[in-house]
C-alpha cells in the first residue's frame, strides 16, 4: 500500500520534471531578451563554440546568408585559394566538423597586398559578412578581414 | 429468412485438407455446439466460416448477414497477452467494426459496453491493464468484447477455457439468455453442459456430422 | 553555461532544430507505439535504409534537387510490402532486415561505383548519423515537419479507435467488419513518410531510436493505451530537448546524445515500472 502511493508520486514527479522542462526551454525562447554577447565583441565568436556548431552555423550562413548581412565573426579554419584568369586569386575559409565528415566555406575578400599562405594553412579569420556582386549574382562575402596564420 | 449456408465444404491450411465438413444450413437462432477431438479440425473450420481461411474446396454463404453482426471470442494471441490496454478500452473495440463513416464511438456504444462488462462480470476490473488479468478475468472481457460485436450471431471458440465452475455457470446462463433473445450461437466446447442448451450438434469425429443436440446426447449416453 | 545555452538559443538555426526536432519526436513517437505492438521496432531502421538505398539510386542517376520523387515512392512501396503483404514464409522483422541490408548495401555500392561528387558522402553522413543536417534546416524543411505532425496527430486522433481495434487484435477486427486493409495502408504511408522525412532531418540512427524507446518506456510504466501514446509523446519531445541543448553545450553529436538521453529515460522507466505497485 505504501508502495503504490510511492509510485504514483514518481510517476508524477516525471510528468512535473518534463513540464518544467519544456516550460523552461519555451521561456527561454520567447521571454528572456538576451543581451548582446559580452564575452566577445562579435557577433558570432565562432572559436568559443564546439565543431559541429562552427561548421553548422558556417552552411547556415552560405544557405540562409541574408540572416547574417552586416554580422561580424570570428572563425578558425583552413586556407583556401583558387587562381581566377590572370593575377586575380579568390580566397576562402573552410570549416569543417568534428569528424571532418563535411565542410563548409566561407569567400573572404583580402587587400591588395595580401601575401597568400599555402593552401590547406590553418587560420583563423575575423570581419564583416557583407554581399558581393559575383558572376551576376550577390554572393556573401568576409569583408574588412583580418587574417593571422596559425 | 438469414442463414449460413454450408456446400461440400472441406477445410483446411495451405490447400491442405484437415475436415470434411459437408453441407448443412445454420438458421437465424439456432445453437449449434461443436465438439470433438483436439486437432479434428475445429478451429479450422471456425476460421473458414468467418473468412480468415479459404475453404480447400466447398463454399459458405451467409445469407443477410453482414459481418458487423457476427462477434467472436477466439482464444488469446500472443499481441494480446502483452498489450497495454485498459479493459474498458479492448471491450469498446468490439464496437470498431461498425464505425461505418463514423471516427468515435457514440455515448450509446460505451454503454452497451458498460452493460456487457456488468452481464460478464468484468466491471470491477474495467480500469486494470488488460495484460495484468488471469485467464479467466482474460476471457470474460473477451467475451464482452465479443457481445458488443455481435449483433446476432456469436461464435465462441472454447469460451469456458480457464474459468472456474461458478464463472463457468454464469456463462452459460448469460449465454442462454442471449440464445432466447434470439442470438444465434455457435461454440466449440469440450464440455457436454453446454450441449444441453443446444439446438443442434456437429461432431468432429471420424466424420463430421450435424445432428440434433437429443440425437448426440443419446448416441453419447450410449457410447459411455 | 546557461547563458551560453540561451545565447545559442537566438540563433535561427538553432530554433529551427528545435522546433523540427521537437515535431518530429513528437510524430514518431506516436507512430512508435503502433509499430512496436505490431513488433515491427525496426522498421525505422529498415525504412531509412531503403531510403538511403533510394537515394543513392537517384543521385546516380542525376537526379539531385528533385530526388524525393524518387525516395518517397519506393519507401512507400516498401512499407506497403513490409507491413501488408502477410505470408508465412519470411515474417515480419526477417523481411525487414533483408530489404534493410539489400538496401544499404546497393546503396553503398552505387556510390562507389558510379562517380557522384564531393557533395554526396556528405549526404551519406548526414542521413546516416544526422548530427548536421539537424542544425542546417531550412524553413521549408521546417513548415514539412510542421505539416507532417499536423497529418500524424490528426490520423491518431481521427482514425483513434479503428488504430486501437487494428493493433490490438487485427484478425478479430476484420471478422467484426473493419476494413483492416484500408487501415493497415493509410498506416503504411504515413510511416513512410515520417521516416523519409526524418530521415533527411535527423538522420536514420535518431528515427530508428524516436520509434522505438519513447513507446517502450511509456509501455513500462503506463496501463492504458491512451495514456500510452501520451506518455510516449511526453517522454520523446522532453528527450529531444534535452539531448539538443546538452549536445549543443558540451559539444556533442546531436543525434547520438539524443539516443543515448532516451536510453537513460528507458532504464529510468524501467526502474519504475519494476517497482511493485
Amino acid at each position: 500500500m505504501f508502495w503504490h502511493r510511492h509510485v504514483t508520486r514518481l510517476r508524477k514527479g516525471i510528468i512535473l520534471c518534463t513540464a518544467v522542462l519544456i516550460g523552461f526551454s519555451i521561456h527561454g525562447i520567447t521571454y528572456l531578451s538576451i543581451p548582446k554577447n559580452t564575452q566577445s565583441s562579435y557577433d558570432y565568436d565562432m572559436t568559443q563554440y564546439n565543431k559541429d556548431m562552427r561548421y553548422a552555423l558556417t552552411a547556415n550562413i552560405m544557405n540562409n546568408p541574408g540572416e547574417y548581412i552586416g554580422k561580424t565573426i570570428k572563425a578558425d579554419g583552413t586556407f583556401f585559394s583558387y587562381p581566377e584568369g590572370k593575377d586575380k586569386w579568390r580566397y576562402a575559409v573552410f570549416i569543417s566538423d568534428t569528424m571532418g565528415c563535411c565542410s563548409a566555406g566561407i569567400p573572404i575578400l583580402m587587400n591588395d597586398d595580401f601575401q597568400r599562405p599555402e593552401n590547406g594553412a590553418a587560420i583563423t579569420v575575423s570581419g564583416t559578412l557583407e554581399y558581393i556582386e559575383y558572376a551576376g549574382k550577390q554572393q556573401i562575402s568576409l569583408q574588412n578581414t583580418v587574417l593571422t596564420v596559425k | 429468412m438469414s442463414s449460413i449456408q454450408i456446400k461440400d465444404l472441406v477445410v483446411g491450411y495451405d490447400h491442405q485438407p484437415a475436415a470434411s465438413v459437408g453441407t448443412f444450413t445454420v438458421s437465424k437462432g439456432e445453437y449449434v455446439c461443436i465438439v470433438g477431438e483436439n486437432g479434428s479440425g475445429k478451429t479450422t473450420f471456425m476460421k473458414t466460416l468467418l473468412g480468415l481461411l479459404k475453404p480447400v474446396s466447398g463454399t459458405v454463404e451467409f445469407n443477410g448477414i453482414c459481418s458487423d453482426e457476427i462477434g467472436w471470442l477466439s482464444q488469446q494471441t500472443a499481441v494480446q497477452k502483452n498489450f497495454p490496454a485498459s479493459v474498458r478500452e479492448v471491450v469498446l473495440s468490439g464496437f470498431a467494426g461498425k464505425l461505418g463513416y463514423r471516427f468515435f464511438y457514440t455515448k450509446q456504444e460505451k454503454q452497451q459496453a458498460e452493460n456487457n462488462m456488468k452481464l460478464t462480470g468484468c466491471i470491477a476490473y474495467q480500469d486494470q491493464c488488460f495484460r495484468e488479468l488471469s485467464g479467466g478475468q482474460a476471457q470474460r472481457a473477451l467475451l464482452a468484447r465479443a457481445l458488443c460485436a455481435a449483433d446476432g450471431y456469436l461464435l465462441m471458440d472454447e469460451p469456458m477455457a480457464g474459468l472456474d465452475p461458478q464463472a463457468q455457470n454464469t456463462f452459460y446462463q448469460c449465454i442462454e439468455a442471449l440464445h432466447e433473445k434470439g442470438m444465434t450461437i455457435l461454440m466449440i466446447t469440450h464440455d457436454h453442459r453446454s450441449l444441453q442448451y443446444a439446438d443442434q450438434v456437429l461432431s468432429f469425429a471420424q466424420e463430421v456430422k450435424i445432428m440434433a443436440a437429443h440425437e448426440y446426447l443419446k448416441k453419447v449416453k450410449n457410447v459411455g | 553555461m546557461l547563458d551560453k545555452l540561451l545565447m545559442y538559443l537566438q540563433y535561427p538555426f538553432v530554433l529551427r532544430a528545435l522546433t523540427a526536432g521537437i515535431l518530429i519526436a513528437f510524430s514518431a513517437s506516436l507512430l512508435g507505439v503502433i509499430l512496436v505492438l505490431r513488433h515491427y521496432s525496426y522498421i525505422g531502421d529498415g525504412l531509412s535504409h531503403v531510403a538511403f538505398g533510394a537515394m543513392s539510386m537517384s543521385y546516380v542517376l542525376g537526379i539531385v534537387t528533385q530526388k524525393m520523387l524518387i525516395i518517397l515512392p519506393i519507401t512507400v512501396l516498401t512499407a506497403i510490402l513490409i507491413l501488408r503483404v502477410k505470408q508465412k514464409k519470411v515474417q515480419g522483422d526477417a523481411m525487414i532486415a533483408i530489404l534493410s541490408t539489400a538496401a544499404l548495401a546497393i546503396g553503398y555500392l552505387l556510390m562507389n561505383v558510379f562517380p557522384v561528387g564531393a557533395n554526396v558522402s556528405s549526404d551519406v553522413c548526414t542521413s546516416l548519423f544526422g548530427s548536421t543536417s539537424m542544425l542546417t534546416l531550412s524553413s521549408g524543411e521546417v513548415w514539412a515537419s510542421v505539416v507532417l505532425s499536423i497529418v500524424v496527430t490528426g490520423m491518431m486522433i481521427f482514425l483513434y479507435p479503428r488504430i486501437f481495434a487494428v493493433t490490438f487484435d487485427e484478425n478479430f477486427a476484420k471478422v467484426t467488419g473493419m476494413k483492416t486493409d484500408q487501415i493497415n495502408l493509410i498506416l503504411a504511408v504515413i510511416t513512410a513518410a515520417v521516416i523519409v522525412l526524418a530521415m533527411n532531418l535527423v538522420g536514420s540512427l535518431l528515427i530508428s531510436a524516436l520509434v522505438i524507446f519513447p513507446a517502450l518506456s511509456a509501455m513500462q510504466i503506463e496501463k492504458s493505451f491512451l495514456r500510452v501514446l501520451i506518455l510516449s509523446c511526453i517522454l520523446s519531445v522532453t528527450g529531444t530537448v534535452i539531448g539538443l541543448f546538452t549536445s549543443i553545450l558540451i559539444g556533442t553529436p546531436v543525434g547520438s546524445t539524443i539516443v543515448l538521453v532516451y536510453l537513460g529515460i528507458f532504464l529510468l522507466c524501467f526502474g519504475i515500472g519494476m517497482l511493485p505497485d
